[in-house]
């Protein structure tokens, strides 16, 4: 809060509307869940949700509608989340190369931490970047085609496309027929 | 709703449950964001300049050609170009651009000139990379050398706000005293630019290549601001500094994998740099 040392009673304690405080409480947490889904770890999903606030919180002042600030930092959050996953797939096939060097063999790397006990847990998680960030927007965030295609930087037609094909992937994948 | 889908959305919001708290905003969150607003408000203002530069330029060509049609005219080189700020990655266009010290700090950093040939990126800040992504990348990041708060211990990094060097000999002692830090060469003399700078390299510890660090196997986090140092790659720091300026430190990232012909380009921009002094 703007001017507050932090402490005080819970009312003095809420940001004022319109300040940073105010936006970081009202879209980091939600932001940080959508970088959770995306990645898949909490380390990666709280520092890549603050760096998009930083982003898009810098702008402030520049961007056209202002009032779609959340919409800004959702589309945010999902391209560093996307750019994350890039990076930590060269990464992960360094060091299986790395391995297969050292042990003479060569081992799979593992999906992240989460519990992936139930299949359509599995499934998601087996699905391309661009597929699963559309499933998260869609049955997640709950947003239209035209958001979906907003925060993936496409067109309407394309995000109905990745969302159509990853709910074609899921079904073949858990075997219910339609 | 079928079944299918009410099954994604529970599977959703039960994971999301697992994401971490997220409480009030961090003391090093808003002179971040500051940052980040003076560079806009100076990129914006840079590309008036430029617009203006180069509408100036276009008439003295023009005037030049009609005095003395179809003869060759010396020519002006033309104005650089203002860096772009974006949301994301932008594909920069071959030419020499005006990267403004406000681009990285809140610091009264130098600005500078650089000539980038084609194919090289930026993420919509002051950064210059190629091939990002790939086992091949190379990239120039700048940053303000008393705003990177070194971190205690790289592999786990943190959300903290470490202290930062203020000097080059207690950026080299900081990191040679990090907990699973880099190989950290002595520090050498040299030029960039046209003005004195200091140059230390990192290496990668081979000891670190398989740990789980925490933003992902085997990355570190030397410093705040999301720098990470990957397994296969060494860096080198070149620190300037400018009377009455802070001091720039240029980390210039290089994949093991980048060929030599990405690495002469490399080289060909730091040799392009010509810092943009006050009279």
């Amino acid at each position: 809060m703007e001017g507050s040392d932090g402490r005080g009673t819970a009312e003095a304690d809420q940001p004022r509307p319109g300040t940073l405080e105010d936006l970081y409480v009202r879209y980091l947490p939600e932001s940080t869940r959508l970088a959770f889904l995306l990645t898949r770890d909490a380390a990666s999903a709280e520092d890549l949700a603050q760096e998009a606030f930083i982003k898009v919180a810098g702008r402030l002042r520049h961007l056209r509608t202002p009032d779609a600030f959340g919409a800004y930092l959702r589309r945010t959050v999902v391209n560093m989340c996307m750019s994350h996953h890039r990076r930590q797939k060269v990464a992960r096939a360094y060091a299986q190369r790395e391995r297969a060097r050292v042990d003479g063999r060569v081992q799979t790397v593992g999906l992240p931490d989460l519990e992936t006990t139930d299949e359509v847990r599995t499934a998601l998680a087996e699905l391309p970047d661009r597929q699963r960030a559309a499933i998260v927007l869609r049955y997640y965030a709950d947003l239209s085609e035209e958001q979906i295609a907003h925060s993936l930087g496409c067109s309407v037609g394309a995000a109905r496309n990745l969302v159509f094909r990853a709910m074609e992937t899921l079904r073949r994948r858990i075997g219910e027929e339609r | 709703m079928n079944d299918l889908e009410a099954r994604i959305r529970d599977v959703l919001h039960e994971d999301a449950n697992r994401a971490p708290f997220v409480g009030t905003m961090p003391e090093q969150v808003r002179p971040r964001i500051r940052r980040r607003q003076a560079a806009t408000v100076l990129a914006a203002s840079l590309a008036s300049v430029a617009l203006i530069a180069g509408s100036v330029f276009a008439v003295r060509s023009f005037d030049r050609g009609a005095i003395t049609p179809g003869v060759t005219q010396p020519t002006d080189p033309p104005p650089p170009m203002a860096f772009p700020v974006a949301d994301g990655p932008v594909a920069l266009q071959a030419g020499t651009y005006l990267v403004s010290g406000a681009l990285a700090s809140e610091s009264s950093l130098p600005s500078y000139t650089v000539t980038v040939p084609d194919g090289w990126m930026s993420d919509g800040d002051s950064d210059l990379k190629k091939n990002e992504d790939t086992p091949q990348v190379i990239s120039i990041v700048q940053w303000a050398l008393d705003e990177i708060g070194i971190f205690e211990d790289a592999c786990r990094g943190e959300l903290g706000d470490p202290p930062a060097p203020a000097s080059v000999a207690e950026l080299v002692s900081a990191l040679r005293s990090q907990e699973s830090g880099p190989i950290v060469s002595n520090p050498v003399t040299t030029s960039l630019g046209g003005l004195p700078a200091t140059r230390v390299d990192l290496d990668y510890p081979d000891r670190m290549s398989q740990a789980g660090c925490r933003v992902g196997r085997g990355q570190l986090q030397l410093w705040g601001s999301y720098f990470v140092f990957h397994p296969n790659h060494t860096a080198s720091l070149y620190v300037v500094g400018v009377a009455g300026g802070a001091q720039l430190l240029l980390v210039v990232d290089t994949a093991d994998g980048a060929s030599a012909a990405d690495r002469a380009e490399l080289q060909s921009i730091l040799d392009s740099v010509r810092f943009v002094l006050a009279e």
